[in-house]
């Protein structure tokens, strides 16, 4: 996940703009508009290499010394169709995006082998610690490891789990942080999370467990959940010690105090976009944004205005890069940034006072 | 083959591709005029002022003409960030106001560059890509008459047309990325 990949995944995108806009060209359904509209409203990087494509295009309409090219073109074109193919294909040029399929493929086989190396690093940790396998992230880093049984664990930044596998029972207990699991299907063998005392259980799907200062929240990706909030007999309220299923799309918090909430639907494709190293947000507060950087990243955000803190944001960001958030925050909403020290910005209020409306 | 210079100068008009670029040549106009005196990193910042407002629209809204909303959106953001600009550097005024397209020598060195760049470009590519390339954008010619006139299947044009745009954008990049922070460095050249 180092910086090769932005390039490699702008040029992807790039290409993606230029195949829709060749797309919209010949035929529009409005399905196909449909998918458009949602391609666009995916990632703002998407909207950029759109905009770039139509910025390409139209300098190429404009373009002057186009015969000046046209003369290295032979006149008998229909010899031409062989060669040139051959050429282009055998030449590119040294930082041409690799779009072709055999590239494509290449690329995610390399993206695959490199994921199966954390996988390796990881299930080598792991065996070390068998019984009761203790893990820990520290802040900005992300671990991805593949338990005995197949299921593949995605662990935030600063959290703590551990994980006890037995023939009759997968367990594993959240102690701080976020993680997602892949639960390889195993009939005779539950996956139980247990945070806060509040359990999740699972036969065969994908689903993330995050514990809070406040409480967890349990969301599904994948399949069905049971979840069993804290045990009723030790609380007070007394209410809800039923098990309560959770579908794909779906969330539920439980409160350190034993209180849970109803399960409400969710954005999956952005719950689960950090295990990406994407930060999706709609419509959350600045304060909670400036949490998921903070947790994730060794350059802290401060801020110092209140009310900027309390203003809601939405937008897609890099996980990795506390700063562009904060450039954000600056061209939005007219904060004011001052870097302290490597580690640290302050972001202070808008200059004028500002109407706490999203961001314009 | 000057017929294609010809066709330039009679316009573009004759029922050809009204698509993509009876937008681009209108609204989309000033922002790409705009695009070429900003920072790249102000227009990844318009992408995502214009992300943010896509958001915000209804869904059918968008889907019954998804480019002209894009285009306008864009629109509107670039002339917001003219003005926002605008007071930040107040001394910078007259460049970032809005000029029509090609006036003034800025305007016609900035072309001049933006040229240079995208014919180096351009050369990276097999000549029928190029072909293609001219065809299309310059001639606005339908992906029927490119097919008929290369002698290939349409699905051919259209992919040859993806894998140049990618390797001009990659090679069109790559000469703004090194002369790019420096734009100081670029105008005492």
């Amino acid at each position: 996940m180092g910086a090769n990949d932005i390039p490699h995944r702008r040029a992807h995108i790039a290409a993606e703009a230029a195949e829709w806009a060749v797309r919209l060209q010949s035929e529009t359904s409005v399905e196909m508009r449909g998918e458009f509209v949602d391609w666009l409203r995916e990632s703002p990087l998407h909207v950029a290499e759109m905009l770039r494509f139509a910025e390409t295009a139209a300098a190429l309409g404009d373009f002057t010394r186009w015969d000046e090219h046209i003369s290295s073109l032979l006149p008998e074109a229909a010899d031409d169709n062989v060669v040139p193919l051959s050429l282009y294909s055998t030449r590119p040029h040294p930082s041409s995006p690799s779009s072709t399929p055999v590239r494509k493929l290449l690329r995610h086989t390399a993206l695959l082998a490199a994921s199966i190396g954390v996988v390796a690093v990881g299930a080598l940790f792991v065996s070390r610690y068998l019984g009761d396998i203790v893990i820990t992230t520290q802040q900005a880093e992300r671990r991805e490891i593949t338990l005995a049984d197949g299921s593949v664990v995605n662990i935030a930044p600063d959290s703590s789990l551990r994980i006890h596998l037995t023939s009759t029972e997968r367990a594993v207990a959240l102690d701080r942080g976020e993680a997602l699991f892949h639960v390889a299907k195993d009939k005779h063998r539950p996956f139980v999370v247990t945070s806060d005392r509040t359990q999740v259980r699972a036969v065969g799907t994908a689903f993330s467990v995050e514990r809070q200062r406040d409480g967890i929240v349990i969301t599904v990706a994948e399949g069905v959940v049971a979840v069993t909030p804290k045990n009723s007999a030790e609380n007070a309220v007394g209410a809800a010690s039923s098990v309560i299923s959770l579908r794909a799309n779906e969330q539920l918090s439980v409160s350190t105090s034993g209180v849970t909430s109803r399960p409400h639907t969710i954005d999956g494709h952005a719950e689960f976009a950090w295990a990406e190293s994407q930060l999706i947000f709609e419509n959350n507060s600045v304060a909670e944004v400036v949490r998921r950087f903070n947790s994730r990243n060794r350059l802290q955000i401060r801020i110092l205005d209140p009310s900027l803190a309390s203003r809601p944001v939405s937008g897609v960001f890099n996980a990795s890069d506390p700063q562009s958030f904060v450039s954000f925050l600056e061209a939005a909403a007219g904060a004011k940034a001052v870097t302290v020290t490597p580690r640290e910005i302050l972001v202070g209020a808008p200059s004028e006072q500002d109407t706490p409306s999203p961001a314009h | 083959m000057a017929h294609g210079v010809e066709n330039k100068m009679l316009g573009r008009s004759a029922g050809k591709l009204a698509d993509w670029f009876g937008e681009l040549r209108g609204p989309l106009r000033r922002f790409l005029a705009l695009r070429r005196r900003v920072p790249r990193g102000d227009v990844e910042d318009i992408a995502q002022e214009v992300f943010l407002r896509l958001l915000r629209y209804d869904r059918a809204e968008l889907v019954s003409d998804p480019k002209a909303y894009l285009f306008k959106i864009a629109n509107n953001v670039a002339s917001e960030w003219t003005m926002r600009a605008r007071q930040r550097f107040p001394h910078n005024s007259d460049w970032l106001a809005e000029v029509p397209p090609a006036a003034g020598p800025q305007e016609d060195w900035e072309r001049e560059t933006h040229e240079v760049a995208l014919h180096t470009a351009l050369q990276m590519l097999s000549p029928r890509a190029r072909e293609i390339l001219r065809l299309h954008f310059n001639e606005e010619l339908t992906y029927e008459s490119i097919a008929q006139r290369m002698q290939v299947s349409r699905r051919i044009v259209k992919r040859e047309i993806v894998r140049s745009y990618s390797a001009l954008r990659a090679s069109l990049d790559h000469e703004r990325s090194s002369s790019d922070a420096p734009i100081v460095r670029r105008a005492s050249k």
